[in-house]
């Protein structure tokens, strides 16, 4: 029953929203609503977990010495320190929102903006023109790539008006095929998953 | 020649910090043109009847708040400015409504906006998806409070937004960087009820999102941190997004620069 149950709660959890959702008394029933209740406590519950299981993760490395334990200690006192904080001051004190918003939000923000280093240097490796196709892609990377910043109507007026084009047109194909594309594998992993099919969700390898 | 090839990535990242650093401290102020997508998504915001009731959903963290803070700005603010009244609330994104709070304090303040009667700020709710389409029957339910924990109830401005549909929201201005994002909106708010969905998009996501431009879903899109400069030229009110793109023409410049030196590298060394 390891893994029946939860397949059986699957399978009745979708039906219930499908008919819930597509049929008019199914709305009129509201069990949707209770469900989408019961998925928002299932979620803070979710959050707690993550916290207890995060803890027991670090307070065994801390025990063991594992290495860079001392990273776990700080990892600790920063969960709990501003958990605490956040409990006694909630989300709008002061000293609270400050870390927030000069520590968190300054940390956060300085490790996306070295992607663009990453980028740098991974544009300067991979648009080699190895191939005709590789080099079909290195032009209309360089040339969108300019065009979206001001440098290339400065070079050329009608450069960003090419740009929308090939944003519009080529890419926007291209988009809607792999759109549909995923669209189709997503209700058919729904399919799947409702008829018991797909159990990748219950572990192990996750087909029959 | 081959030394080219092989330029070692720290001489790279250097020079960039180097251009980036330059570019910012002494700007070039090259001219940004307005596009007919900035044009579309201007109108979209700006013939929306008077005394509309819009919503922002800032649906990012810190990650992105480089690209989307310009936006939620001229986005606040020309709502701000036309006169609507805004609530602010996200979804799953929990640092987001946050973020922007002292932007929009900001804005208001300078249009002399009252909190709870003008504009709200119903901060972040958990349930991505699911949390939407509650919502969508009772916000008030759903919702609960707002981002000071106030209950939502005590607000004269949520006397005008039970719920959202079109009965009672006029547009949904939505900035993110991910999923749940725009075409969250878009598949449980915006198609069901009906509602006008414009979107705020980081550059990244611009190719995917197109086609709910062309296909009308979307009724605007700012496309980017220059979709921004061009919107923020429109609405009177340049900042951040026309300050970066001086920057953006001189990173762009220098990959193309590199690329071209990896490429003359690879051909001289490949006829050898």
């Amino acid at each position: 029953m390891r893994k029946e149950g939860p397949m059986i709660v699957t399978v009745l959890s979708s039906l219930i929203v499908v008919f819930s959702a597509h049929f008019h008394l199914g709305k009129q029933l509201g069990i949707k609503d209770a469900l989408d209740g019961w998925f928002l406590i299932s979620i803070c519950i979710a959050l707690a977990l993550g916290f207890v299981n995060l803890t027991a993760i670090h307070w065994k490395a801390i025990q063991r010495k594992r290495e860079g334990w001392i990273f776990s200690v700080w990892l600790m006192i920063v969960m709990y320190g501003y958990a605490v904080l956040g409990l006694i001051q909630s989300h709008t004190g002061t000293q609270f929102n400050w870390i927030y918003q000069n520590i968190q939000a300054a940390l956060s923000s300085a490790v996306f903006s070295l992607v663009a280093f990453f980028i740098s240097s991974a544009a300067y490796r991979a648009f080699r023109i190895r191939t005709k196709e590789a080099t079909v892609l290195m032009i209309f990377a360089v040339f969108v790539m300019l065009g979206r910043a001001p440098i290339g109507d400065a070079i050329w007026g009608q450069w960003s008006y090419w740009v929308n084009k090939i944003m519009a047109v080529p890419n926007m194909a291209g988009m809607r095929g792999i759109l549909l594309g995923a669209s189709i594998g997503a209700f058919a992993t729904a399919l799947r998953i409702m008829l018991g099919l797909e159990r990748a969700h219950l572990g192990g390898t996750g087909t029959q | 020649m081959e030394k080219l090839m092989k330029i070692d990535r720290r001489i790279i990242y250097i020079i960039g910090v180097c251009v980036v650093v330059f570019t910012m401290l002494y700007p070039i102020g090259l001219p940004v043109k307005i596009s007919d997508l900035a044009r579309q998504t201007y109108a979209a915001v700006e013939n929306l009847p008077d005394g509309s009731l819009v919503i922002i959903s800032p649906m990012y963290d810190a990650g992105a708040m480089g690209e989307l803070h310009p936006m939620f700005t001229v986005f606040f603010y020309h709502a701000a400015k036309r006169g609507y009244k805004i609530v602010v609330v996200n979804t799953s994104w929990v640092q987001g409504p946050q973020l922007v709070h002292p932007i929009a304090e900001e804005i208001a303040k300078e249009f002399g906006l009252v909190y709870g009667e003008d504009w709200i700020n119903l901060g972040s709710k958990p349930g991505g998806s699911v949390f939407l389409q509650a919502a969508v029957t009772d916000l008030w339910g759903a919702a609960l409070t707002d981002y000071t924990n106030r209950p939502i109830a005590s607000f004269p401005i949520m006397n005008r937004v039970p719920k959202i549909t079109a009965e009672f929201v006029n547009a949904c201005l939505v900035l993110d960087c991910g999923t749940p994002g725009a075409p969250t909106w878009l598949t449980y708010v915006n198609e069901p009820e009906n509602i006008p969905l414009i979107v705020g998009e980081i550059q990244m996501s611009v190719p995917e999102n197109m086609p709910y431009v062309a296909s009308g879903q979307y009724k605007g899109m700012i496309a980017g941190s220059r979709g921004c400069a061009e919107y923020e030229l429109l609405v009177g009110r340049p900042g951040k997004a026309i300050k970066a793109q001086d920057t953006m023409s001189s990173i762009a410049l220098l990959i193309t620069l590199f690329i071209v030196l990896g490429n003359i590298g690879y051909l001289t060394t490949k006829k050898k």
